[in-house]
């Protein structure tokens, strides 16, 4: 995500000041790039989601900035409307901001467990990241089954009930490739819905473009693992699309 | 089911690599070492070729699935942060947080939450509270000047009365949005606040310890609206006491973040570095009837109501000698509210309603957001009674130096907390 080096994190240090029991602690001004870029991102928002917990609503703020749009599009993948994506995105971030994560669900994945350095050094050790996403995986596929029981009671889909436009052939092709493309989009989430738990949140976190130790962190397991959960989900997806689809 | 480890032939290795392994160096997610030994071993042993090459077709056909998931949101613009993070601190507020550092977060939440319940605007609440303060720390005196045994000036004044200001929270939201910054304006902006941060909400056992505790005759209402729990639960919440001190360099880099940039209007604001501003908000007793709600709902921003019944019918009544504050100097405070309030970036409507207020010396602002507020008789004096805004009818008045709030949950009835309000005793 773009942040165009303007001052608004730096207007959030500033005025983000925290309440302590005698005298306001300015926060110290951060250069706008600091923040948002630094390779050692998970321990920016290690140290602002610190500041969160203590009712710090700038860093919060700047832990929002971060993330939402990584959040957002993955609600978008489960929920029908880009309201519904915001609505749900929201709701994400407000449980970080009611109940945020303790420090345990990076430690889960660097000690618990043989840590595995990643590959690639740069910011994806951001376990904050990894938390929201699954917070945000778990809502939208919550809503998705609650959306497809309503389609299911109603005997129709809601997409594939296409307005009927007008008559000319150019409104009927994009009619039928509206409701391709719907019907497409629900074999895949059907398919998605259909996969053990794990799996399911696996993938969607994976190509959501998290990386292993990301996902390890999301779901509570050994970062060496995740090779083989990836490779089993993807096996499962691909059989379940399959039997929706007959054939790809 | 296609399973991931079968494999053609046999791995030539002498521990064969299974398909995590092998799935992870496809990703290039082994440690550096590892990555380059196991494409040592695939580039030399067919088996685990074909087994990565396997892994490869599923995995590009998966993705090429999950873009399909995509194609609902291409196109669609990401939603305005601004706004968005505004939405969410909404929706996000949990009582005894307090204004983040303006006036201490207990008793401001708590002073919050009662006279402004959910649908709570916390970042708006903060600009209209932050208003308020600046309007009574720059207030001039609802009594005359005092010249004090050390022959230094002290303006001081009180709150007795409130008033209504319309807010809109669009507007606020977009303003932010224009000055891409993540906070609404707020006081912690332009000097330093000192005073208690947590104080306790303290329960109690009657009526004669909360009055002794709040140096106030309690009063109770005798009817009460539908519904609501006939016993109240009392409490006390401790007085704080704060000191504001206006940081003058502060202020004028505040202003030069809002786009200000002439050089005699930040002179100005630099001028008055020092002033200080002291409050006192006296111990308060809360009245709780029935089950107070927590936080407010995303839906109410929407203009949606939240489901019937979801709320039971609960009442709070809040009663405290009137805050006051006290400033020491002799300096033109009328001035320096008017040059603030005319250049903070508070939404055009906003500011012009603040700097509209009379006698804004005594007169406590209070934000309404959708619903409507209105001038009530009420307890031998004027009042304002709120309605449509929250998850029920709010009322507010000052007899006698103390204030008194009834906040409904749970029903829209007005006729119900002025009957309350009326039967005190």
């Amino acid at each position: 995500m773009e942040w165009a080096g303007d001052q608004a994190p730096q207007c959030v240090a500033e005025s983000g000041a925290r309440a302590s029991g005698d005298t306001l602690h300015p926060v110290a001004p951060v250069a706008p790039g600091a923040l948002l870029d630094t390779p050692a991102g998970a321990a920016d928002d290690a140290a602002l989601l610190a500041r969160v917990r203590a009712g710090d609503e700038a860093a919060f703020g700047v832990l929002f900035a971060r993330h939402w749009e990584t959040v957002y599009r993955l609600a978008l993948r489960l929920v029908e409307t880009p309201e519904a994506a915001e609505d749900l995105a929201q709701e994400t971030f407000v449980r970080l901001y009611r109940r945020p994560p303790d420090a345990r669900v990076g430690a889960a994945v660097r000690h618990g467990h043989p840590p595995q350095p990643a590959a690639s050094a740069g910011v994806d050790t951001s376990y904050l990241r990894a938390w929201l996403c699954r917070v945000a995986a778990n809502l939208g596929l919550n809503a998705l089954r609650a959306q497809r029981r309503r389609w299911r009671r109603e005997e129709t889909h809601a997409r594939a009930s296409a307005p009927q436009r007008g008559a000319t052939g150019a409104a009927v092709d994009s009619v039928l490739g509206e409701v391709l493309a719907a019907e497409e989009r629900g074999a895949v989430q059907q398919a998605l819905l259909a996969l053990p738990e794990r799996q399911r949140l696996c993938l969607l976190l994976r190509y959501q473009g998290l990386s292993y130790t990301e996902v390890a962190a999301a779901l509570g397991v050994a970062a060496t693992s995740v090779g083989t959960l990836l490779a089993r989900a993807e096996a499962a997806f691909r059989q379940r699309y399959l039997e929706q689809r007959g054939g790809l | 089911m296609v399973s991931a480890e079968v494999r053609v032939g046999r791995c030539t290795g002498r521990r064969p690599l299974e398909a995590g392994v092998l799935r992870a160096y496809l990703d290039q997610e082994l440690a550096p070492a590892r990555q380059q030994a196991v494409a040592g071993h695939v580039a030399s042993c067919a088996a685990c070729a074909a087994s990565v090459a396997r892994l490869e077709t599923t995995a590009r056909l998966v993705a090429r699935r999950f873009v399909v998931l995509d194609a609902a949101g291409v196109g669609a613009p990401i939603p305005a942060m601004s706004a968005a993070l505004v939405a969410t601190l909404d929706r996000a507020w949990r009582p005894g947080k307090g204004l983040g550092g303006s006036l201490g977060s207990g008793w401001s939440g708590l002073l919050e939450r009662l006279l402004w319940p959910a649908p709570y605007r916390r970042p708006l609440v903060r600009v209209v509270m932050g208003a308020a303060v600046l309007a009574l720390a720059l207030a001039a005196f609802a009594q005359p000047a005092v010249r004090s045994a050390a022959d230094a000036v002290v303006q001081r004044f009180r709150v007795q009365r409130f008033q209504v200001v319309q807010v809109d929270v669009q507007a606020l939201a977009a303003q932010m949005e224009q000055m891409r910054t993540l906070a609404p304006p707020h006081p912690g902006e332009l000097g330093a606040f000192h005073g208690a941060a947590e104080p306790r909400l303290r329960s109690v056992t009657g009526r004669e310890e909360a009055a002794r505790l709040a140096g106030l005759a309690v009063r109770l209402p005798g009817r009460l609206p539908a519904g609501v729990p006939n016993q109240p639960s009392l409490f006390v919440v401790d007085p704080v006491q704060f000191t504001f001190t206006y940081d003058g360099q502060k202020a004028t880099a505040a202003a030069r973040n809002w786009g200000v940039h002439d050089p005699v209007a930040l002179a100005e604001l630099a001028r008055l570095d020092g002033l200080t501003v002291r409050g006192d908000i006296p111990a308060t007793v809360l009245a709780l009837y029935g089950e107070v709600p927590g936080l407010g709902h995303g839906a109410e921003l929407r203009g949606e109501r939240p489901a019937a019944g979801a709320q039971p019918a609960a009442m709070v009544l809040a009663q405290v000698r009137s805050p006051s504050a006290e400033v020491l100097g002799e300096v033109d405070l009328d001035a320096l509210r008017r040059q603030l309030l005319e250049i903070a970036p508070l939404p055009p409507g906003l500011a012009q309603q603040l700097l509209g207020i009379t006698d804004w010396r005594m007169t406590f602002p209070v934000p309404v957001t959708r619903g409507t507020g209105r001038d009530v008789a009420v307890d031998g004096t004027i009042g304002v009674l709120v309605t449509g805004e929250g998850t029920g009818p709010q009322l507010v008045w000052q007899r006698d130096g103390i204030l008194y709030a009834i906040i409904g949950f749970g029903f829209q009835g007005e006729a119900a907390v002025l009957e309350a309000a009326r039967s005190l005793r």
